[in-house]
């Protein structure tokens, strides 16, 4: 495998790794007004969780990403 | 060099890594929004290394080793060449997008062979920023409804017109990577 090939996979994980942590920065700001709204205390376990929701919501919905 | 003919396809790991990890993945964390982004990221990069590069190197061709993602015949491409790939391409997949958002069958099977460069012309690169400011000005003012019809790539599975609008993106991204490999491959033959 060529270097260029190479720095272009490591390439797309970069993006694949940026856009997850867009992602996760979307759902906790979502989740921090939440907290601040309803004064409930900030849990990084329950941050995660609703990460996880929203990855695991986004494989069926607009569409399912497997068919 | 003999290279592979057009349409020979990619090795058959790289196909099914893309198939099986890429193609889901970015169907969840890219949105219409995202992919234009990005797109207009690298139409932009492109520009500038085109611009930065002599002109009288512009049609050169020159081999490469190859690079991810993309066919053997295309190793021995000038700049020009991948610029007039990307606007025939390009091309097919905005008037795919097009059909398919209208919920419209394409009856026409999509051939790699039908999307090579042909001519290797002087200032492809006006062509190049003018077909992708139509697409932009295109996909700006799409509605972004996920299509029920959807349209296979040759080499992977059937795309909707969303996924067509993600693989736009990537398919560019993948040829920037090209013209990088070119342009330092014609700086070291000097």
């Amino acid at each position: 495998m060529s270097i260029n090939a190479l720095g272009t996979i490591i390439r797309i994980f970069g993006i694949f790794f940026s856009l997850l942590i867009f992602w996760y920065i979307l759902v906790n700001i979502s989740y921090i007004l939440i907290c601040v709204l309803f004064s409930i205390e900030f849990s990084f376990q329950i941050s995660l969780l609703l990460f996880s929701f929203i990855i695991i919501y986004r494989m069926f919905y607009p569409k399912n990403v497997f068919i | 060099m003999k290279l592979a003919n057009p349409g020979a396809g990619l090795p058959n790991i790289e196909r099914l890594l893309i198939k099986n990890i890429l193609v889901p993945a970015v169907r969840i964390i890219f949105t219409w929004d995202i992919a234009l982004l990005y797109l207009k990221k690298e139409v932009s990069l492109i520009k500038k290394l085109v611009q930065n590069l002599p002109k009288e190197l512009h049609q050169k061709q020159i081999i490469i080793d190859r690079t991810f993602a993309i066919e053997e015949d295309t190793r021995q491409f000038s700049v020009n060449m991948v610029l007039e790939h990307l606007t025939i391409a390009g091309g097919l997949v905005y008037k795919v997008i097009d059909t398919l958002s209208k919920e419209k069958e394409i009856q026409r099977e999509i051939k790699i062979e039908a999307v090579k460069p042909k001519e290797n012309k002087q200032n492809q690169l006006d062509e190049f920023l003018n077909f992708y400011e139509n697409y932009f000005a295109y996909i700006k003012n799409h509605p972004k409804n996920q299509s029920k019809i959807k349209k296979k790539h040759p080499w992977f599975i059937e795309f909707n017109n969303y996924d067509w609008s993600i693989f736009m993106f990537m398919h560019t991204f993948i040829h920037r990577r090209q013209i990088e490999a070119i342009i330092k491959k014609l700086k070291e033959s000097k």
